[in-house]
């Protein structure tokens, strides 16, 4: 129901409620006063009421005792002495004609009371035909002495009226007979002698209460000591009903109560609604009591009469209120439909909108209630609206573009960054895995490896100041750096310095980058690396984890020309590298409390024996684990990197390697070669010291031959055999060039400065003291010098 | 002198024959109690609805003191009476031929009524107290009543009206349950007021109300007894099973003899008379005096002094098969 009147419209809602308000207001005022009046009715009614009761009673009263006085008066004389039937019919007669209302006298005696031989006796005159004749009463068949008028005066021994009876033989009426005993004195002792009776008949009553008028339909009626209807206007129910017998018959439980009352000899009114004999409506009864025989006058008042005014004014107001409900519904409705009419346009209007329909015409109203001022305040709004919508769509389309952009840009960055894992499925010796968590959509954070050669693999980590587009294009840029700056050769410190530099070039924004980069010799295990001010990363080894502490100077892009050192470190089988940015140590949680290195050392610990991916995730779900999901703050950047290689030394010095090639004679070749011969030695596994040293000897024993042995145009093929046995390199180098000993060049000593130096002399100088041996030798017309060089 | 005297006596057996010839042989009386009253409902509706006349009888009913019921019978005054089992046994006992020729009420509806507040708490406090008495016809009755007790009250001779009991002229009210019970009842009596004492419990349970006629009656109109009997049991069949149908006819005819009545009393009346007529007779015969019930209410009457021999039981009762 509830949400049936929720689901109607408002102008149902007001129709309901205010009508239903006002509907309730007019019954408590209707209720309170039909009460009013219904009271103030029944209280003049029980006023009238009581007036018609004791009317009634006042009417049984003055007939009654107009009775019992004659023949109390008579037993009074016949209880002082016996009058012979001479005597007493003369007066019974005389009697008769002074009181018309009687109908019959007589003297009854007790069997055997009046003579010794009879035993029935009682003179009896009575009126017939306008006649007073005399009779005597007894007979078998009229054993008076057994009637209640005589027995029961005589065990009772009092005067008493009967309950009333039909009369056949004196003329059809309804009579009472109202006896009187009177006794003799024999032997001293009072002696019930018989009783002197006087029939009255109740015609007179019953056509006294018949003419008192209640109403339409109510009337007066009376019953007698036993309940029995003595006068009543119905003339069956007299003498045949009782309360009692019609409180059963109606199943009146209320009537029987009633029927006690009047028996009591009280007077009061009984409220209990009672179909009347006479119509079937609904009465109230009023009653009172005639004093000295027990019967009770009783008034019905037909209830539909009595509260006919009432209720025909109720009628008609209620009617009233019902036209002035429909007047109202009808007021209200156009009220409603007035207010709610523009409300149901704009609410219309509102779902055009709210569909798109910006353009949708809402009409102005020309009024100047709530109603206008909600009308112009939605006009307002929707012309606000449609110009925001237009700013929002504008706004939203470049938002998209950039949105597009910096997806695109997520890509570029994602793409720069090796994300294939395993990187290098063939190899075996390392197991490396890494992540970047941009915390935009583009990051400052980097990390990046790469094989600069067969064994020398880069590893490369680093955070750019602050976030975002900016720090993503800086974090670019050094990438790029960093892979473009790389050569086979270089060290660690010196491709930060020159990433360095560059980066300081046009550095307008000020925008630097902690870096940390090292080249892993795999096959060694060396590992020499660079921290730039970046978080120093961890090994986690066999006796436990360490920090590659060593810090070699500021951040790239802060400072140029500014010499950067590096540190080695040898990584053992086994052992696992973590490089990481700040945004592991400093992932807040909700308290704003940091992750810190303390955390992270106690992932690293327990997962030392995984492998990089797993380590990995580990970290992170730790990170997770203690931010619980809260925002983060910063790039997270993890590369892990699990050294899996067998060292040097068990396969480089027992292994024999041999390598041959042919070259022209032209100095852009010797640079190719040299760049060969770093891969091959990193192959080796030659350390990176032993192999700047045979570098050095090996461009200058190569270009002395390159620019010295040839005296002609023509072509020439260098063949250079290098072998690697038991940690030594050795080269032979052989050439069809004239002939020339670089070893007979003179000794120039330790020069201060090597610019100085004239090819040749200071340059076989230093191949002598960096070479375990060198010797040539001329065969064939060939110049062959031989040079080895052990592996440090 | 004597042709006149034999003239005037042919001239009035003539009249007397002639008498004779003009009275119908269906034309019978009945003699009914005191007043018409609900206690003969099957015979009003046998008459009121033609049963009589279905039989080919003319009914007609004599009123009169319920005590005198055998006297007018034997007087002449009337064809048929109804007379309780225990006054017609010991009539007959007593040597006065009458018969029954349809048992009406087989069970008891008598009870002796005192108030409550009278400190009445068993038959016996009755004694020397106002106990209303019957007398003539039905006297056996209060007699059986105090013979089993064996107490004497101050007797006094009840009429038919309920009044002197109501205004307490008496302590002990002899009445039937469904008749002057609910007229006391009717007259503002409430039933707890009251102390029943059933005649029942007393073991003077008698069949009651039964259809009687002179012996000499019944053998020279066997057929009209027979039809007559008939014609009243199914008045009273009627009365019983369509209660509310004979409601209205027994207050209407009741009412017409002057005699007042109402409904609520005749219902009540119709519902205890059907009681009291099937009682211990589960496959009720309609006007049957068990021979076994007869025997045990005249060893009764005669253990208390009431009778002095047991009549015969086919003396008595005729049956319903004539």
């Amino acid at each position: 129901m509830i949400q049936f009147i929720k689901n109607r419209s408002l102008a149902f809602k007001m129709v309901l409620f205010i009508c239903a308000a006002v509907l309730c207001i007019f019954m408590v005022i209707f209720l309170y006063s039909y009460n009013h009046a219904k009271n103030i009715i029944t209280r003049n009614l029980e006023t009238n009421a009581a007036l018609i009761a004791q009317k009634t009673v006042g009417n049984v009263r003055n007939l009654l005792s107009s009775i019992e006085k004659i023949p109390i008066n008579l037993s009074e004389q016949l209880s002082e002495r016996q009058y012979s039937d001479s005597e007493l019919l003369p007066l019974l007669h005389s009697m008769m004609r002074r009181n018309p209302e009687i109908f019959g006298i007589a003297v009854a005696y007790d069997p055997y009371m009046y003579s010794r031989g009879e035993y029935y006796h009682s003179p009896y005159v009575y009126r017939q035909g306008g006649s007073i004749l005399s009779s005597y009463l007894g007979s078998e068949e009229y054993d008076y002495p057994l009637m209640d008028w005589f027995q029961i005066s005589r065990e009772l021994d009092t005067t008493y009226w009967t309950e009333p009876y039909f009369d056949e033989n004196g003329g059809g009426v309804f009579m009472t007979t109202f006896s009187a005993p009177f006794y003799r004195t024999i032997n001293g002792k009072k002696v019930f002698c018989g009783v002197v009776t006087a029939d009255v008949s109740l015609e007179g009553l019953i056509a006294a209460i018949s003419r008192i008028k209640v109403y339409e339909t109510g009337y007066c009626f009376v019953v007698s000591r036993t309940g029995t209807i003595a006068a009543h206007p119905l003339r069956e129910a007299i003498m045949n009903e009782s309360m009692f017998s019609l409180a059963e018959e109606k199943n009146y439980p209320d009537m029987r109560k009633l029927g006690h009352l009047m028996q009591s000899g009280t007077s009061g009114k009984s409220t209990f609604e009672y179909r009347n004999l006479k119509t079937g409506k609904l009465s109230w009864f009023y009653y009172a009591s005639v004093k000295g025989n027990g019967w009770t006058a009783g008034v019905l008042y037909p209830v539909e009469e009595l509260m006919g005014d009432v209720t025909r004014l109720s009628r008609f107001v209620l009617l009233l209120a019902i036209a002035g409900a429909l007047l109202l519904v009808v007021i209200i409705s156009y009220i409603a439909q007035s207010i709610t009419r523009p409300i149901r346009s704009l609410a219309q209007a509102s779902k055009q909108i709210a569909g798109g329909d910006f353009n949708h015409e809402v009409r102005l109203l020309r009024r100047k209630d709530e109603v206008g001022d909600l009308n112009h305040s939605f006009i307002r709004m929707q012309h606000k609206l449609k110009s925001y919508i237009e700013d929002l769509k504008k706004t939203t389309a470049e938002m998209q573009k950039i949105e597009s952009e910096l997806q695109i840009a997520h890509d570029i960055q994602m793409s720069i960054i090796p994300k294939l894992f395993p990187p290098f499925p063939e190899r075996t010796d390392l197991d490396l895995f890494g992540t970047l968590i941009p915390v935009k959509e583009v990051g400052g954070d980097l990390y990046d490896f790469f094989f600069i050669d067969e064994t020398r693999l880069v590893l490369a980590i680093g955070d750019v100041s602050g976030k975002g587009v900016p720090a993503s294009l800086f974090m670019a840029v050094t990438r790029t750096l960093l892979r473009a700056r790389f050569t086979r050769n270089a060290k660690a410190s010196d491709i930060v310095r020159i990433v360095n530099d560059d980066l300081c070039k046009e550095n307008t924004q000020k925008m630097f980058v902690t870096f940390f980069l090292a080249i892993l010799n795999v096959a060694t295990g060396e590992l020499e690396y660079c921290n730039a001010g970046h978080n120093p990363p961890y090994i986690i080894g066999a006796n436990g984890i360490r920090e590659l502490e060593a810090f070699h100077g500021y951040p790239l892009g802060i400072q140029a020309d500014k010499p950067y050192k590096s540190a080695r470190e040898r990584m053992r089988k086994g052992e696992t590298i973590v490089l990481f940015t700040d945004g592991i140590t400093e992932a807040e949680n909700k308290q704003f409390e940091f992750f810190e290195e303390e955390k992270l050392l106690k992932v690293l610990a327990e997962h030392a024996e995984d492998t990089a991916q797993q380590l990995t995730k580990a970290i992170l779900d730790g990170v997770n684990a203690f931010t619980m999901m809260h925002q983060q703050s910063d790039d997270i950047t993890l590369l892990v990197m699990k050294y899996l290689g067998d060292g040097r030394g068990e396969t480089a010095k027992s292994a024999v390697f041999k390598y041959s090639i042919l070259v022209k004679q032209n100095i852009d070749e010797l640079i190719k070669l040299q760049g060969e011969l770093d891969s091959l030695f990193t192959a080796w596994h030659i350390t990176q010291e032993t192999v700047n040293d045979y570098q050095l000897v090996f461009e200058e024993l190569m270009t002395n031959i390159i620019y010295y042995a040839f005296n002609d145009e023509a072509e020439h093929f260098i063949v250079i055999r290098i072998n690697y046995e038991d940690g030594v390199i050795i080269t032979r180098i052989e050439d069809d060039g004239v002939e020339f000993n670089p070893l007979n060049a003179e000794d120039p000593g330790i020069p201060t400065s090597i610019r100085g130096v004239k090819p040749g002399g200071l340059g076989i100088f230093l191949c002598k003291k960096i070479l375990d041996t060198i010797e040539y030798r001329r065969t064939d017309g060939k110049n062959i010098l031989t040079f080895t060089k052990a592996n440090i | 002198m004597i042709r006149s005297v034999f003239f005037l006596g042919s001239i009035l057996v003539l009249w007397c024959a002639l008498m004779q010839a003009q009275k119908t042989p269906d034309e019978i009386t009945c003699f009914i109690a005191d007043k018409q009253r609900v206690q003969f409902a099957g015979m009003i509706i046998a008459q009121e609805k033609g049963i009589y006349e279905k039989y080919g009888l003319r009914v007609r009913f004599v009123a009169g003191d319920r005590s005198r019921a055998s006297a007018m019978l034997f007087a002449g005054k009337t064809d048929f009476t109804v007379l309780l089992l225990p006054t017609a046994v010991s009539l007959r006992a007593g040597g006065k031929k009458i018969v029954n020729i349809a048992q009406l009420i087989n069970g008891s509806t008598f009870l002796y009524l005192a108030r409550k507040s009278s400190g009445i708490q068993q038959p016996q406090d009755i004694a020397g107290r106002k106990a209303g008495v019957l007398w003539g016809d039905l006297q056996i009755m209060s007699d059986a009543f105090f013979a089993r007790y064996a107490f004497a009250p101050r007797p006094v001779r009840q009429g038919s009206s309920v009044n002197l009991f109501h205004l307490k002229g008496i302590d002990a009210y002899f009445a039937r349950r469904h008749d002057e019970y609910h007229t006391l009842i009717n007259c503002g009596i409430e039933k707890d007021e009251l102390r029943v004492f059933r005649f029942a419990d007393a073991g003077l349970g008698f069949p009651e109300d039964g259809l009687y006629c002179t012996e000499s009656f019944y053998e020279k109109n066997k057929e009209l007894c027979a039809k007559f009997a008939r014609a009243t049991l199914e008045g009273w069949k009627e009365a019983i099973e369509k209660p509310e149908e004979s409601v209205d006819c027994i207050v209407a005819h009741i009412r017409k003899s002057n005699n007042p009545s109402n409904i609520a009393h005749v219902r009540w009346a119709l519902r205890y008379l059907k009681e009291a007529m099937t009682a211990g007779n589960a496959k009720h015969e309609w006007g049957m005096l068990k021979e076994q019930d007869y025997l045990a209410a005249c060893l009764r009457l005669k253990q208390l002094g009431l009778i002095p021999s047991i009549p015969a039981y086919r003396e008595l009762h005729k049956g319903t098969g004539f």
